[in-house]
């Protein structure tokens, strides 16, 4: 009888021992994606078409193209808004994104100095 | 609540503004207009006239405020409301009195008393006992009917008979007089009730002094010690009014009174009385102590009844009864109606008001002081009459009252002072709380003058000791059938009186006889000897006789038989917070609860959005219009709502003037051009051909019956739709007193409404597909691609593309359905979305939130960024409920997030959708959207009361003492921290 209630106190630590590590392994897992940082991307820009698309060079061998918001803003080095016009081919820049549908999407470009 | 911060070169020290600039802006405005009356935050009606109400004339306006209730108690019922409008119970008056029907009570606690005929309602709300008191009177003149009636509840829930103690006390005045016009009073241990004794010869008076715990406790005071009725000799006065004491240690109460009796009587001061004793047994009455009378300061206690548009019949307009008195803080604090000019005689009514600090005791030689005393200012045409008054914990003060005139139906209408204005000085603007809608006429039998009120209530909200609630009546919709259509005709050629008034409620058989033209239909024959009012519902032809007025219509009139005008009664509330702050793209606005001709701007100003002259970012508020905030904002106008657009602002104030600034590439500031140069100056949208204007003002006209437009008085400019404004990527929209929308801009999806998809660079009117103006807009909100308006009747209207399922049409593609004319947004095939109170509309993305009475909410439209709230990122093309979120008293849409505020949940603010700028303050900025509503984070997410959000940051409004909190982007310095960071979790801003 003692033994069968040794082994009953036994399993009952090893039900709390896992349901802790379950706990700790969710809360890792929620931590996790909330700091989740936004993603951003620098590159330079091969092509821009405001309204539509942009597309970076990351590296010589890494070409991205990704679509824009409706509502893109346009940050220049001073940290002011600047004209969509102010991006074109060449531009240092550095890409903001959101999750729209499940897709990242380009929602503000930050020019660097040239 | 203080903080300290640096504006330029002046050091605020307030929330909001410094008091330095208040006391300035104090004086400026005494000198000009005084101030600006902050716009309802809630505004519904309470228990009107209808078939199953009876047409109890008057209606005995009446009502209290509780914690989570709202009791409207007239002649012919009771109303339990939530405090957003929402019907709960309704009591017929002789049901909830008698016993048998009524309450056989659960809990054994007896009804002393079996009204049978209860009367003349006045009740209050006791912030100290959580407990409502209810006081009637027994109007049955028999041996044993005329009685003094007062429940109370045993809880804060009023909602049914048997939630109240009842009680009734047999008239002591019996085959004397009767017990008349009741009014309470309380303080921390008596429940005062005075009535008049109508019927004794001058009236006498009679005070019911009642321990207040028995009544709590359920003990019927008949037979026992615990009450008293002290007699008032018509040398006192039968006009007493019993203070409601906001000071549960004050011992004593209050009394205060006008003239003495029902005779008119030049005036030149007030009486107070006090009651003074340790129990209701022992109560004993002062003497009466007169207030010195002020300088060049009398008025007549009557005069003559009150005119109303579109009608020789006129409206009984009070007398200077004192219906309702304060004692807070020291003070005794009133309202009544007064008669001017003295001098020859009184051409009109209006209000005065009075702060008197009584003497400490009740000696016989004790005096009082006049702290501050004002009077509406009239001389406009306008009548006002049946004020009652409420006293804040800020001494705050709004004045709510009844108005007459010969251009306006019979109206509700408010006026407002805060507690740090200058002494004797009151916001002349009013608000109309009520708009008449037509010319009063009551049922048959009932004479010109028609009685009106009779009473009226201005509370304070228990919850906050701030916001304050006024129900006044007003003239309400036609019961019956209208005639269609109807002109008016003058013709005397056989009759003395002139035609000179028609009426739509006038109708009844064809009529001839000499003078009468051909096809007259005669509604209605004043008989001047006798002033009878026959109502000709047989057909058979009346002639008038030559003594007689005649009000004659031509044309088909439909058929109803015997219509009369429904009498109404509405809600307006005030919340505590009367500022408000809004955000568009990159910058925000904010409207100084205290200095209304100003606004506070911050962030991005490219385009001269912030309208400081400049086109600097700027992370400090900066007032438009001049670097010196905020005098130079252009005309000094009363700023009443305000809109952030993407690169533009838009501001309308109170003479309904429209100014803008910011960006005109889409035609935004109205002017009938457009350009590319930033505008960094509010200018007024300026009057032309397509925009009806007055004195350079905005639209307010109304359309009368026969549609025509009629220039509003200012005095009544904004009425239940106070005006709104919104802003939209491209285009403008404004709605105008009469609830019809303007809209200005691009057009390419017919998103101004107006049948057309032509852009206009002037104002122009939307339009039902039938062509009829669309009106009865209560707010207007914008989205990318289309517009949506909510109605009063709380039902949601979209034009524009149905892009992502904006309109609400089922229609999910782009551009999906263009829709020209407004359409109703549905929760289903066929089933349109109502009870809604306030929709937001999101900035970047085509989504919309409709909050309900309920205090639900519903989503539609673009759903990728989760912004939706419905745990998946489906466009929705009906509103669909979000679930788990319930209390909610505002909802704000940003550019891809939104946000909700509960009350209940002592302020909180929740989140959802896109957070990548930390813009739903939840301590992260994470590119993984919230899928559905949560909390706010940190330690400081309650006691919240508005909020709004941009496109990515988020701004909340703390009540109480004014602070503005922020979250998310802050590039360009929109959350007006003093600096550029961004911040994840609610922060205190500058404003």
């Amino acid at each position: 009888m003692k033994h069968d209630s040794q082994s009953k106190i036994d399993a009952m630590k090893r039900i709390i021992i896992m349901t802790a590590f379950m706990w700790l392994f969710t809360q890792v897992l929620v931590m996790a994606q909330e700091s989740s940082p936004i993603p951003t991307m620098t590159g330079t820009v091969t092509s821009f078409v405001d309204g539509q698309s942009v597309n970076i060079d990351v590296s010589p061998a890494d070409h991205r193209t990704f679509p824009l918001t409706r509502i893109l803003e346009v940050i220049g080095p001073d940290g002011n808004a600047a004209d969509a016009a102010s991006v074109t081919s060449g531009s240092t820049v550095t890409l903001h994104f959101i999750m729209d549908y499940g897709n990242l999407i380009v929602d503000r470009i930050l020019l660097a100095q040239q | 609540m203080t903080k300290e911060f640096h504006c330029g070169n002046i050091h605020w020290a307030r929330g909001w503004f410094s008091r330095v600039v208040v006391i300035a802006l104090v004086n400026y405005l005494t000198v000009l207009t005084g101030l600006a009356t902050p716009a309802p935050t809630w505004s519904f009606d309470g228990l009107n006239q209808g078939p199953l109400f009876g047409p109890a004339i008057p209606p005995e306006t009446n009502g209290a405020v509780g914690r989570n209730f709202i009791m409207t108690p007239l002649r012919t019922g009771m109303l339990i409301q939530n405090k957003v409008g929402n019907p709960l119970y309704f009591w017929d008056q002789g049901y909830w009195w008698y016993p048998p029907f009524g309450d056989p009570d659960p809990n054994g606690v007896f009804v002393c008393y079996l009204a049978t005929a209860p009367s003349q309602p006045v009740v209050t709300f006791d912030p100290y006992t959580n407990r409502w008191f209810l006081v009637m009177v027994n109007l049955q003149l028999t041996a044993g009917g005329n009685a003094l009636l007062i429940a109370v509840s045993k809880t804060e829930d009023p909602s049914s008979p048997s939630d109240w103690f009842r009680y009734g006390i047999e008239s002591p005045y019996l085959y004397a007089g009767f017990l008349d016009r009741p009014k309470i009073g309380f303080n921390g241990k008596w429940i005062v009730v005075q009535t008049e004794v109508v019927g004794t010869d001058p009236h006498v008076g009679a005070i019911f002094v009642f321990d207040k715990q028995p009544l709590l406790d359920g003990i019927c005071p008949v037979g026992t010690s615990n009450y008293q009725v002290i007699g008032v000799t018509a040398d006192q006065g039968a006009h007493m009014c019993p203070a409601l004491t906001y000071d549960p240690s004050f011992p004593d109460e209050f009394l205060l009174q006008s003239s003495k009796t029902d005779d008119p009587q030049t005036m030149t001061t007030l009486t107070y009385y006090r009651i003074y004793g340790e129990t209701a047994a022992t109560a004993q009455l002062s003497t009466g102590i007169q207030v010195p009378p002020l300088a060049n300061n009398s008025w007549v206690s009557q005069g003559p009844a009150a005119p109303q548009r579109n009608s020789n019949a006129l409206i009984q307009d009070d007398d200077d009864r004192i219906h309702r008195c304060i004692y807070r803080n020291g003070s005794l604090w009133a309202a009544h109606t007064v008669f001017l000019p003295v001098t020859p005689s009184p051409t009109h009514s209006t209000v005065q008001w009075w702060q008197i600090a009584p003497a400490p005791s009740a000696a016989p030689s004790a005096s009082a002081t006049v702290v501050q005393h004002g009077v509406i200012p009239s001389g406009d045409g306008l009548f006002r009459s049946y004020p009652t008054l409420a006293v804040n914990a800020n001494e705050d003060v709004l004045i709510g009252y009844a108005l007459f005139g010969h251009l306006i139906y019979p109206s509700g209408a408010y006026s407002f002072r805060l507690g740090t204005d200058a002494p004797g000085t009151l916001g002349i603007q009013e608000f109309t709380c009520g708009s008449g809608m037509g010319p009063y006429k009551p049922t048959s039998g009932v004479n010109s003058p028609y009685p009106w009120g009779a009473n009226s209530a201005a509370v304070i909200d228990p919850v906050d000791d701030r916001s304050m609630w006024t129900i006044q009546e007003y003239s309400g919709p036609i019961v019956t059938m209208t005639p269609t259509p109807v002109t008016k005709t003058q013709d005397s050629s056989t009759i003395t009186a002139p035609i000179d008034t028609f009426t739509e409620d006038h109708v009844g058989a064809a009529i001839s006889g000499p003078g009468i033209p051909d096809g007259s239909i005669i509604g209605e024959v004043h008989d001047s000897s006798s002033a009878d009012l026959y109502n000709v519902t047989t057909g058979a032809p009346v002639i008038a006789a030559a003594s007689d007025t005649v009000e004659a219509i031509i044309g088909d009139v439909g058929d109803a038989p015997n219509p009369f005008r429904l009498w109404a009664t509405h809600w307006i509330g005030i919340s505590s917070d009367f500022g408000r702050v809004v955000a568009g793209l990159g910058h925000s606005l904010g409207q100084d609860p205290i200095n209304t001709t100003a606004l506070a701007a911050s962030g991005r100003n490219d385009y001269g959005q912030l309208g400081n002259g400049s086109t600097s970012n700027v992370n400090n508020p900066v007032s438009p219009g001049g670097s010196t905030p905020p005098i130079n904002f252009q005309l000094h106008s009363h700023i009443i709502d305000v809109a952030a657009g993407f690169h533009n602002s838009l501001a309308v104030d109170k003479d309904g003037a429209v100014y803008v600034w910011g960006a005109n590439d889409a035609g935004q500031l109205g002017t009938g051009s457009w350009d590319r140069s930033p505008h960094s100056t509010p200018a007024a949208v300026p009057c032309g051909a397509s925009l009806p204007c007055v004195g350079g003002k905005f639209n307010i006209f109304k359309q009368d019956d026969d549609g025509q437009p009629y220039y509003v008085p200012g005095s009544t400019r904004f009425g239940i739709s106070p005006t709104r404004v919104s802003f939209k990527l491209n285009a403008s929209a404004v709605v105008d007193y009469a609830g019809q929308v303007w809209m200005w801009g691009l057009n390419y999806y017919g998103q101004l409404g107006d049948g057309t998809t032509t852009p206009h660079l002037t104002p122009a009117r939307v339009r039902y597909l039938s062509g009829d103006f669309f009106d009865d807009v209560a707010s207007i909100e914008t989205a990318p691609d289309a517009t949506i308006a909510l109605k009063n009747d709380g039902g949601v209207w979209g034009w524009g593309s149905s892009c992502f399922g904006i309109l609400g049409d089922g229609d999910t593609s782009c551009p999906g359905d263009i829709r020209p004319n407004p359409f109703p947004v549905a929760t289903g095939p066929g089933l349109r979305l109502t009870g809604v109170v306030q929709v937001a509309c999101g900035r970047a993305s085509d989504f919309c939130l409709a909050l309900t009475q309920d205090g639900t909410v519903y989503g539609w439209g673009a759903n990728g960024s989760y912004q939706l709230g419905l745990n998946d990122n489906v466009d929705r093309g009906y509103a669909t409920l979000i679930p788990n979120l319930s209390g909610v008293r505002r909802v704000a849409a940003g550019g891809y997030h939104s946000l909700a505020l509960v009350p209940s949940e002592n302020g909180r603010v929740y989140a959802w959708g896109q957070n990548g700028y930390g813009q739903c303050g939840f301590g992260t900025i994470t590119g993984l959207p919230q899928p559905y509503p949560r909390p706010m984070g940190g330690t400081n997410n309650s006691a919240f009361t508005d909020i709004a959000a941009g496109n990515n940051f988020s701004l909340m409004i703390r009540g109480g003492p004014q602070e503005v909190w922020g979250t998310g982007d802050n590039t360009y310095g929109q959350l007006a921290t003093g600096n550029n960071s961004l911040y994840s979790l609610p922060t205190l801003t500058h404003y």
